[in-house]
Parts: C-alpha cells; sequence; structure tokens
C-alpha cells in the first residue's frame, strides 16, 4: 500500500490505533499552538498556518537531562538519562519535516550524539502537507515544498473530507497496518483532489527572495532568542551541572548564537561583541558554514522567524541585502 | 502635513556634527510590518515614518551596551543620539534620565504626540497573510487601513494595542522638537489589576504556573525593556546561579518574579515585554500589578518627571518602614 485515505472523522480512531508509542502532536493552549506528548487523541488541533514552535524539541528537546549523579560517603553513583519511549510526531509540516533530514547531518556526523539519534531512530514522523502557506513562508526556494516528503515516513494530505495518506518508509507502512479498518483505497477523484491541493498551495509561494534591498542590517536586532528557538534547524547548546555537591544532573539546554553571552570567553574577552557580528554568523551559519561543512542549507524556509522578530528582522532581506553585496 | 515636517526635523538632525545618528522607524518588509531603523546620513530621512504602526519603544535602544554597542560612527565629537519617541516612550525617558542611566544632554528628542498603536497580532485577525506594504491611518475613531490602493475603516478601538486604552499622556513629556499638536490623555483605572486581584491567591498562583510553564526563555522581554539594562544581569550569572538555565516553570517563575520586582516604580507601561512575548504571556498583568501598589503605597508614578527621585532607590529618614519585618 503506497497510498490511502482516511475520513476525517476517523482520525482521532487512527491515533488511538498507535498502541504502545508516545504520541506528539499540535494541541492548543492559550492560544498558541505546539507539540505536546498526546494523551487524549481528540484534543489534537491541526492548525498548520499558525506559527507555533515546531516540533524540533521532539527529538531536541530545550533541557535535556544527560545523566545524574549522586554521591554517598566516597562513592558516586552516576545513573543514565531515562530512554525517550518510541513515538509517533504527528501533523509535521513538510519545512519541519526537511530540518530533521539537515539536523541529522549535524548530530549523525563525525561525532554520533546518542541523545538525539536514540530518539531519531525511535520516532515515526507523520507529516501534513501545508494547504495555506502564509505570506512569510518561503519553502521553495530552499529546495522544500508545501507537499514535500523529505524526512517524513508518511504524509497527510487534507482533501476536503478525507486525509490521503502517502507512504513514504517502511516504518511508515507498519504503523498503518493496525488501523487497517479505517482506512481505503484512494479513488480517482480522490487522487485528483491529492494533486490539486498540492498545486494550489505552491502558487501561493511566489514571493522568494524578492524584496527591496535594507540599509542597516543589525543595529535594530534586540539579541534575544526568538528566532533561533523558533528555527526547526538551529541546534546549538549549552552543558550544564544543575544540583548541589550531594547530588545533581548534567543537561544540555538550548542556547542561542543571538546572546552576547553564546561566545563570551572566561577572560570576559568576545569575538562576537556587536550584535552585526552575531547576525552575519547567524545568516551565514545556516547559508554558507552549513552547507559546505555538511552539504545542506540549514533553513527550510517555515518563516517563524520572520514573523516572530519583534523588530522585524526579515530573513529574506537580510539574504537580498547580501546578494547584492556579493554583486 | 506631519511627516513632511518630521522629515525636516529629521533633516536638520543629521546636518549637526554633533550627532551619531537618529532613530526613528521605517517601513517594514511586508504587510503591516514597521521596522524600527537607526540612521546616520540626511539622505535616509525619506525613508522615516511615523503612524499607528509604529509600536515600537525606541528608547530601549539607549540602553542596550550590554547587547553591543550600535554601529554608526567612529567619530567621537559625534556623542548625540537623536530619537523618535510617542507619550509612553518618552515616560521611559524621563526615567532613565532620573535614575541616570541616560544623560538628558546626550539626547535630542523628537516628540510625537501618539493618537495609539495598534496590535499588530488584532489587525493580521483581520487582514490575513498580506504580503504587500499596507498603510494605515486614524480617521477620529476610526483606522483607515490602505492595501493595495483599497481602503476598508474599522474601529479604532477594536485593534488598538491595550495599553493605548488607558494611556494618561499620549503627548510626549520630554522632548526638544513636537511633531503635531498635543493630545488629550485617557484615564488609567488600573480596572485590569483590580481584576486580577479578584481571583483567589492559589488561583493566581496555580495561573501564573501555567503561563511560566510556557516560557521558552528567549529574553526578548528582558532585551526589549527600556529600563532592563544592568550591564551585568544577576540572572544571567553562572557564579553565583541564581536562576538555573534548565528551561522549567520554578526557574521560568523566579527569571519573571525578579525582573517584575526589579521594575517596580520603574516600569513605565509601554508594554513591550508583552508585545514581543512570542508565548503570549500577559506580562504586563504582573508589572501593573505593581505599578499598582507603588502607587497606592507611595504616590509614586514613574516616568512623569525627569527630576523625579525614583521611589524606590532614595533612603527617606522619615519613612515608617512598616513593611519591615
Amino acid at each position: 500500500m503506497d497510498t490511502a485515505v482516511l475520513k476525517k472523522e476517523n482520525l482521532t480512531a487512527f491515533l488511538k490505533s498507535l498502541q504502545g508509542v508516545r504520541l506528539i502532536a499540535p494541541v492548543a493552549h492559550k492560544g498558541k499552538t505546539s507539540f505536546e506528548v498526546i494523551t487524549d487523541p481528540g484534543a489534537v488541533t491541526l492548525n498548520l498556518d499558525d506559527y507555533s514552535a515546531s516540533p524540533k524539541k521532539a527529538l531536541f528537546p530545550q533541557t535535556e537531562t544527560l545523566f545524574a549523579f549522586k554521591r554517598e560517603r566516597d562513592t558516586v553513583t552516576i545513573a543514565p538519562a531515562e530512554q525517550a519511549p518510541a513515538s509517533v510526531v504527528f501533523g509535521i509540516r513538510p519545512c519541519d519535516a526537511r530540518s530533521f533530514v539537515i539536523l541529522d547531518r549535524l548530530f549523525d556526523g563525525d561525532f554520533k550524539d546518542p541523545y538525539y539519534l536514540n530518539k531519531r531512530q525511535r520516532t515515526v514522523l507523520i507529516g501534513l502537507s501545508c494547504k495555506e502557506p502564509t505570506n512569510r513562508c518561503f519553502c521553495p526556494s530552499l529546495g522544500g515544498s508545501p507537499s514535500g516528503a523529505e524526512g517524513l515516513d508518511l504524509l497527510f494530505t487534507d482533501i476536503g473530507d478525507e486525509y490521503f495518506i502517502t507512504v513514504i518508509t517502511d516504518r511508515g507502512r507498519e504503523l498503518l497496518e493496525p488501523a487497517a479498518a479505517l482506512l481505503t483505497q484512494p479513488t480517482d477523484d480522490q487522487k485528483n483532489k491529492k494533486d490539486q491541493a498540492d498545486r494550489a498551495a505552491h502558487e501561493k509561494l511566489l514571493r522568494a527572495f524578492e524584496s527591496e534591498a535594507w540599509l542597516e542590517l543589525a543595529n535594530k536586532c534586540l539579541g534575544c532568542g526568538i528566532c533561533t528557538y523558533y528555527c526547526p534547524t538551529c541546534h546549538c547548546f549549552d552543558i550544564q551541572d544543575e544540583g548541589d555537591q550531594v547530588e545533581g544532573r548534567r543537561i544540555r539546554v538550548w542556547d542561542a548564537c543571538m546572546y552576547e553571552e553564546f561566545t563570551r570567553h572566561t577572560s570576559g574577552a568576545n569575538p562576537r561583541h556587536n550584535r552585526a557580528e552575531r547576525l552575519r554568523n547567524r545568516i551565514l551559519h545556516k547559508f554558507s558554514y552549513y552547507p559546505r561543512n555538511l552539504g545542506y542549507v540549514a533553513c527550510v524556509g517555515c518563516g517563524r522567524c520572520i514573523e516572530l522578530c519583534p523588530v522585524n528582522e526579515d530573513i529574506i532581506e537580510i539574504l537580498d541585502r547580501v546578494r547584492e553585496l556579493n554583486g | 502635513m506631519a511627516t513632511a515636517r518630521l522629515k525636516d526635523i529629521a533633516r536638520n538632525v543629521l546636518a549637526r556634527t554633533d550627532v551619531k545618528c537618529l532613530i526613528g522607524y521605517r517601513r517594514g518588509s511586508y504587510g503591516f510590518r514597521v521596522s524600527p531603523c537607526i540612521l546616520t546620513a540626511r539622505d535616509d530621512v525619506e525613508q522615516l515614518e511615523f503612524s499607528p504602526l509604529c509600536i515600537h519603544n525606541l528608547a530601549s535602544y539607549l540602553t542596550q551596551e550590554n547587547i553591543g554597542p550600535l554601529v554608526t560612527t567612529t567619530d567621537s565629537a559625534r556623542s548625540k543620539i537623536a530619537l523618535l519617541v510617542k507619550g509612553c516612550d518618552s515616560k521611559a525617558l524621563n526615567h532613565l534620565i532620573a535614575e541616570r542611566g541616560i544623560e538628558r544632554d546626550a539626547l535630542i528628542i523628537i516628540g510625537i504626540p501618539c493618537p495609539g498603536v495598534v496590535n499588530i497580532k488584532k489587525l493580521e485577525e483581520r487582514f490575513p497573510d498580506i504580503v504587500e506594504r499596507a498603510a494605515v491611518d486614524v480617521k477620529g475613531t476610526m483606522l483607515a487601513v490602505t492595501i493595495a490602493g483599497a481602503t476598508t475603516e474599522v474601529p479604532l478601538d477594536e485593534v488598538l494595542a491595550d495599553k493605548c486604552k488607558r494611556c494618561t499622556h499620549p503627548t510626549p513629556l520630554v522632548y526638544d522638537e513636537l511633531v503635531g499638536e498635543p493630545l488629550p490623555g485617557r484615564e488609567d483605572t488600573f480596572a485590569d489589576v483590580v481584576e486580577a486581584e479578584s481571583l483567589a491567591l492559589e488561583e493566581r498562583f496555580q495561573k501564573w504556573r501555567e503561563q511560566f510553564a510556557r516560557c521558552i526563555r528567549c529574553y526578548a522581554c528582558k532585551n526589549t525593556c527600556p529600563l532592563c539594562y544592568c550591564s551585568d544581569c544577576a540572572l544571567d550569572r553562572l557564579r553565583p546561579q541564581l536562576i538555573r538555565r534548565s528551561v522549567s516553570v520554578q526557574e521560568n517563575l523566579l527569571f519573571h518574579v525578579t525582573r517584575a520586582f526589579h521594575l517596580a516604580g520603574r516600569c513605565i507601561d509601554c508594554g513591550e515585554c508583552e508585545r514581543v512575548c512570542p508565548q503570549g504571556i500577559p506580562l504586563m498583568e504582573l508589572n501593573r500589578k505593581l505599578a499598582k501598589d507603588v502607587k497606592e503605597l507611595f504616590g509614586y508614578e514613574p516616568g512623569l518627571d525627569p527630576q523625579a527621585k525614583p521611589v524606590l532607590a532614595v533612603f527617606a529618614p522619615d519613612d515608617s518602614n512598616d513593611e519591615i519585618l
């Protein structure tokens, strides 16, 4: 089975069929949607054009225990962190799914990051095609597509009263097996609707890089962490020991290159003291260093940083300006 | 026309040999977005604009040396910074001057009486997914919204930022040049705080625990606050580490409560922390609760007078000390 159709009214039943795995999906809370561990599949909110946090934290949590330590008299016991259970992440935008492919290059690169990879191997990713890309989206400029399948195991597409399911990997196919009774083979009409949905979303995405040049690139930046923390591909972290002299834990926690402290040395010197230096690093890391070192542009065009920046720091404007500078 | 006069003033200011830069607003990259801009050349003033979309408090840029200096000029004779302020923003200047955070002489203040700024989120909900630049203009009690040549009017109060509905000082309190005619203020009854106070203590705590559980500690609230400018923030320190880097409701709560207390008697209600919060946490509820307490306990409101003595930064021998256990 490479394709299937699921009635929308059966979505909750489908999610309930995912026995024995932890389900992570978008839920709305106080007007914001975010990916959370789901206990009630009926609460899942598939509100994709809301600029909710990305599902990055499902595989790379903001704060993650690496191990715990405890001292008793003269011995120190070290307890490894609990392993995350096998999981399914449901409702991923295709741009965010690509971010996992990009993150794989780093966490599964020269150094194999066991914390990320353990979760990656035990997590099935189910995407949902973008029906209504927003005015901040520019995924095609970066090789993505509102109906892209890269990085996913299954892709759902809203075709009206049903979801059109495209199977991408064997893991995805296996996940559908317990739900076979809920699924039907697509009719020709449903296949047409899927094609139409894909085309309609593409036509909304013409803005791309066309934008006026701007004058000041970095002076207006407030140096906060919004762009990095919402970015599905930003992955820098800090490692800290938290606890007291008797017990505690070693954690890793997201860090942001836009913070002045990010590169501050013990001596107090800071090679990236100015916000211009920091902004340049963030842009070049995504569009120059990462492609050069790992073969991928580390941006998926999701538009979150554009939407949420308090001072209208617009990555498309920055890239336009950089392109002008390069002639 | 106000914009023409604004540009004339700006041109004259940037012609001066003692001015480093002028901080104003230019149109943003799309839709209703406006961008702060830091101008250095006279020719740049053509970009300047002012409208109810100019939501940012530009006074924030005066106190951000800890984030990194503004890169403008290396000419040390150019020591003054010019900036545009609305009524609320001017209160931040007054308080910064009062607590010696900035020197009045180092500023050239261009004041603009402000009919209120919009809540961009509300406007974007009404007019979703606008790519081309939109313009807005206040027409009495209505806001005229022009998109691609077509104008629609919406009631101003429905899209106004909350802080503007209770704005006591729409006309700047301190300025060198004023662009436009002074505007009357509204009354601030702290009705929102009174309502929040009606919750039982346990309910209040639960409410804020839920709010702070959502904080991602991006520090946008801290970085955009014109009055949050300690060069060495105690909350950032590793030794002693007062607040852990792990993001959890306990650490988040400690961060926000500490920040709110540090703003007691200092917050001037520009609302920037709440506006920039990407998680939609109603931070001004905390700040305004403390503002109301300070007003009731000490009869003090920050930002009204640059000569004022900041209420929690002075020692008064006749203080009754009732609050000290």
